[in-house]
């Protein structure tokens, strides 16, 4: 993928980052920070503690990571994402396995409030989707863009686009009908 | 933009934004540790690396340094030694066994010459004890020998030979000059 200065920007700033320039890397992170955690909260649909884990797991893995960013095969920031899209479906997931176990050992206890209950439901729905209609879901719903622009940045056209959207909300329903009864 | 009646709209909008500035803070915190131990880690797989190298060279070196040799001047060049050859001779018992012919001294072989009759024998004991003489430079008895010689050996022994001393040589000369003016002498 050919992003002309952005590619060359990015891949300086990695190098400088990989030397071990402290400065490069704090102005990397401070740009990206509310982004990412802004994504984070919407995967987990708005479960706050969630979000600050798979935030936090995303950051330090992407540091760890560094050395395979190519900017050639796409931006720091959907490099970033996919690290925190892989960490917050291993969240949820481990969430509700957690959830489960103690559900049925205290079968008594008061049941989660209802908002906190769809989030983990719309947090667990958007982590069975497949990679394409989460990406249509966010480009939609987080970053509010039209289809029209969708198709513009996908190189697609907006029917295509209309018809992508409109499997993944289908998908997504399923998903969380599905995540109601795990 | 959005469309009123999406009724994943209220599950999926964007959330209301938290304060994130302590987790900034410590999430920054965290990774610049990380990026902080990544780069010693990075250094010191360097350093054991080079170090490896250097400690690979080393033993290789050690291991492929050829053994110590101590030079011996002239050890390339092939050393005589004796070996004792033994041979079969077939031996007649009934002789005795030869023994080598010494030659006698000067005086031995003049007392011999004197106590023999053999004139032939007599001149050839004194031609030897001449020669003895001769070699010991003690030339009055060389020449009184050859003189004693030249008168027991007759005209035969005035012909020059191939093994005649210097000394014998010139005696034989002036004998032989002294037979030929002889008789004009005695005229």
């Amino acid at each position: 993928m050919d992003r002309g200065g952005a590619n060359w920007t990015e891949r300086a700033v990695r190098d400088a980052v990989l030397r071990g320039d402290a400065a490069a890397w704090r102005a990397w992170y401070a740009e990206h920070f509310d982004q990412l955690a802004a994504y984070a909260r919407w995967r987990c649909g708005g479960l706050a503690d969630l979000a600050d884990d798979v935030t936090q797991e995303a950051w330090v893995t992407a540091v760890r990571r560094l050395r395979s960013f190519d900017p050639d095969k796409g931006p720091f920031f959907a490099w970033l994402c996919g690290i925190a899209s892989n960490a917050a479906r291993n969240a949820i997931r481990a969430r509700r396995r957690h959830s489960a176990r103690f559900r049925r050992l205290d079968a008594d206890a008061p049941a989660a409030p209802a908002d906190s209950a769809a989030a983990e439901r719309v947090a667990a729905a958007l982590a069975e989707l497949p990679d394409h209609y989460e990406a249509v879901l966010r480009a939609k719903y987080l970053d509010r863009m039209t289809v029209a622009a969708i198709a513009s940045e996908s190189g697609e056209t907006p029917k295509a686009v209309e018809s992508l959207l409109s499997r993944a909300r289908q998908a997504f329903r399923e998903a969380f009908e599905k995540a109601a009864h795990d | 933009m959005t469309d009123p009646h999406d009724e994943l709209e209220d599950l999926l909008r964007p959330r209301p934004e938290a304060s994130t500035l302590a987790l900034r803070g410590a999430i920054l915190a965290r990774t610049e540790r990380a990026l902080a131990r990544l780069r010693w880690t990075r250094r010191a797989v360097r350093s054991a690396a080079v170090a490896a190298a250097v400690l690979a060279g080393a033993g290789a070196g050690w291991l492929l340094k050829p053994a110590c040799v101590v030079e011996v001047a002239g050890a390339d060049r092939p050393v005589p030694v004796l070996v004792p050859v033994f041979v079969g001779v077939e031996v007649d018992a009934s002789r005795p066994p030869a023994t080598p012919e010494l030659l006698p001294s000067a005086a031995a072989a003049e007392l011999q010459a004197e106590q023999l009759d053999d004139p032939a024998e007599v001149a050839r004991l004194y031609r030897t004890a001449g020669d003895r003489f001769l070699d010991r430079h003690d030339y009055p008895n060389a020449t009184r020998c050859y003189r004693l010689f030249l008168a027991r050996a007759g005209d035969d022994g005035l012909t020059p030979e191939k093994g005649d001393s210097w000394l014998l040589t010139s005696l034989k000369n002036a004998a032989y000059k002294e037979k030929i003016d002889e008789p004009t002498t005695r005229d």
